[in-house]
């Protein structure tokens, strides 16, 4: 019995993905990466393409005399696979051109054999030069489409360099250690015992830094819920919140619930309400509290939508809106494909419907955490700036963390090498009543 | 995701010391010769041993997972396979008999060297018993689950003289079995299948 080479299984899925018919989410599933005999494999060559697409789609422009037709997307994919293979991922050159040439027949386009050959010959004695091109294209030599990289220098011209790059790491894998169940320290020596080598995170209290990426199906301590996997950066969430015992709780865009999870953690008394708009998502919710042995009230449900009043009024609301994930592309590099500026901007409108829903859901004196992993300013300060002219019952709450910057309003996290994702946070006081 | 239950070192399939191994020739859809049925194996020996190394360098080499006796060409019941991300768990089965333990389809985008080029999906019993020879002649049992239970299963297949595409509507085993026949003219006329 054989296997289907990795190389044919990430054309099929990255063609699917550059028209648009999914994301790297959707279509790199545990059942697609156990048809490869080396999943890690596939996952690289999926995730690596899509994190240099920008720079290996410009090499290709010039290596190809002509564009390819639309039909051949596939062929147009496994060009880029094998530019991959051979630029980024030290593939031996003979090795990658033969069996990138010989992948072509499997995908149905023999005729392929000649232009994939040419291609990839032509990319190794070029090499040089096709360098030298993309240092003076900006949008391939970061690997960013142009319209986000345009916006990340205007919101953050001294950092944007910085940004880019740490948009175009691996992002480690981070757990939150589950106060209820272990310490830290206690969480550390179960893994070393296991012989996984972790860190300590230095932002967040109960967070942990795996050397190696695992499945968590083998990950010592997460079926018994003593570990979640979660980004630093989000774990912070529940030390923002000034949280005491049996406060009302609103987690408004709650899924897949990692931090309805983590406040609860932090004050199981907290009486919590998840809410999110996807159905299909809320399993997910109910299944983390489970395993971590929470309790919590999970419905679904769109507070932009009538009807919001139902749920009473809140102590606390964690706003963690959608967003243009920006902040994450580390994580999910296809971003860089499939995200555009309109979307953004109907994510803006999208988030300004939730705080104006949230906001007459507040308690007075009560607080409200807004939070994405954003980083555009439009989706994160400038919404702030909004919500405090238009509720002149909100205060906004300074907050600190080491190594974040300080907005107009709230604090913005970078993608760091080794460390958090890019996030924002946001802390607003409702103005009690006797004030 | 391999699937291995119970597995025991004994199992493990260690080469001949000092032996030189070779590689053998994979027949390929549709010889007829992958049509016979193998018969059993009666005595476990240095020659069959022999076999059984050229045939594990055979199957790494092609790169596969497993490898039936059938497939190059010897006809008795004798299959070989390695279904760990390493490589480093080769297990041989002699006169492998093979019981359903959980009827349930389970189905595999499944592949075979002996058609190569082509993967289709195949339903399967999902969990399985073998019982086998080992390489030391001696007879041992496993619970097969994933895809050790499916790659058994195609290699038993083999065996009986059944390739993966007789699952398969008529219509793509047509179509499949021009395309390879097309393929091997263009070999024997020596145009490299790698270069256009």
């Amino acid at each position: 019995m054989s296997f289907q080479p990795e190389r044919v299984l990430a054309c099929h899925i990255l063609t699917s993905l550059l028209q648009h018919r999914g994301s790297l989410a959707s279509l790199l599933t545990t059942e697609t990466l156990a048809k490869a005999q080396s999943p890690a494999l596939l996952q690289e060559l999926c995730f690596g393409v899509c994190r240099w697409h920008p720079r290996l789609n410009f090499y290709l422009q010039h290596l190809l005399e002509k564009p390819l037709r639309a039909k051949d997307m596939d062929v147009q994919c496994l060009l880029l696979v094998g530019l991959y293979q051979l630029l980024f991922m030290r593939t031996p050159d003979h090795a990658c051109v033969n069996e990138c040439v010989g992948t072509a027949e499997a995908l149905g386009k023999p005729w392929a054999k000649g232009l994939i050959n040419a291609v990839l010959r032509g990319a190794q004695r070029q090499q040089d030069e096709l360098s030298a091109l993309a240092e003076r294209d900006y949008s391939a030599w970061y690997a960013h489409p142009q319209w986000l990289l345009d916006q990340l220098k205007k919101d953050w011209p001294a950092q944007y360099r910085d940004i880019l790059d740490g948009n175009n790491q691996r992002a480690p894998m981070s757990l939150r250690v589950n106060q209820l169940k272990a310490t830290r320290a206690e969480c550390h020596g179960l893994l070393a015992s296991n012989a996984v080598a972790s860190t300590a995170g230095e932002l967040a209290q109960h967070s942990l830094y795996l050397a190696q990426p695992m499945d968590t199906a083998v990950l010592p301590g997460f079926a018994e819920g003593m570990v979640s996997v979660q980004d630093e950066s989000s774990q912070l969430v529940a030390a923002l919140l000034p949280l005491s015992p049996g406060l009302r709780v609103l987690d408004a865009c709650a899924a897949p619930g990692g931090k309805t999870c983590a406040l609860l953690e932090a004050e199981p008394s907290l009486q919590v309400l998840a809410l999110d708009n996807e159905a299909r998502r809320l399993p997910r919710i109910q299944q983390n509290l489970d395993r971590l042995g929470l309790l919590a009230t999970v419905r679904c449900a769109d507070i932009t939508v009538a009807g919001a009043e139902q749920f009473g009024r809140f102590d606390r609301i964690l706003l963690d809106v959608p967003c243009s994930a920006t902040g994450v592309i580390r994580r999910h590099p296809d971003i860089k494909i499939l995200r555009t500026a309109a979307e953004v901007e109907n994510l803006v409108s999208k988030q300004r419907a939730l705080i104006h829903a949230a906001w007459p859901l507040l308690e007075p004196g009560g607080y409200l955490l807004y939070s994405t992993c954003s980083l555009l300013k439009a989706e994160n300060t400038e919404q702030i700036a909004h919500l405090l002219s238009a509720c002149p019952d909100a205060r906004h709450i300074p907050l600190t963390i080491a190594v974040a910057t300080t907005c107009d309003y709230g604090l913005q996290l970078f993608p760091k090498a080794g460390g958090t994702d890019g996030f924002y946070y946001a802390l607003l006081r409702k103005q009690p009543i006797a004030e | 995701m391999t699937g291995l239950i119970g597995l025991s070192c004994a199992q493990v399939s260690k080469p001949l010391p000092n032996a030189t191994m070779s590689l053998l020739t994979i027949l390929e859809y549709p010889d007829l010769r992958l049509r016979k049925r193998a018969s059993a194996i009666s005595e476990v020996n240095d020659a069959l041993r022999r076999i059984i190394d050229d045939m594990f360098e055979t199957m790494y080499a092609a790169p596969g997972i497993g490898l039936a006796a059938t497939q190059v060409n010897v006809h008795k019941r004798l299959l070989v396979l390695d279904v760990s991300e390493n490589k480093d768990t080769p297990l041989v089965f002699i006169n492998p008999e093979i019981d359903v333990l959980d009827p349930e389809p389970l189905g595999y985008e499944e592949g075979c060297l002996s058609v190569p080029g082509y993967f289709d999906l195949v339903t399967r019993p999902k969990k399985i018993k073998v019982k086998a020879l080992n390489r030391d002649g001696e007879t041992f049992e496993m619970e097969a689950e994933g895809l050790l239970a499916v790659c058994l299963q195609h290699e038993v297949d083999h065996l009986d003289g059944k390739l993966f595409v007789d699952y398969l509507s008529i219509l793509k085993r047509q179509r499949i079995k021009h395309k390879l026949l097309k393929d091997k003219k263009k070999d024997e006329r020596g145009e490299s299948r790698a270069e256009a």
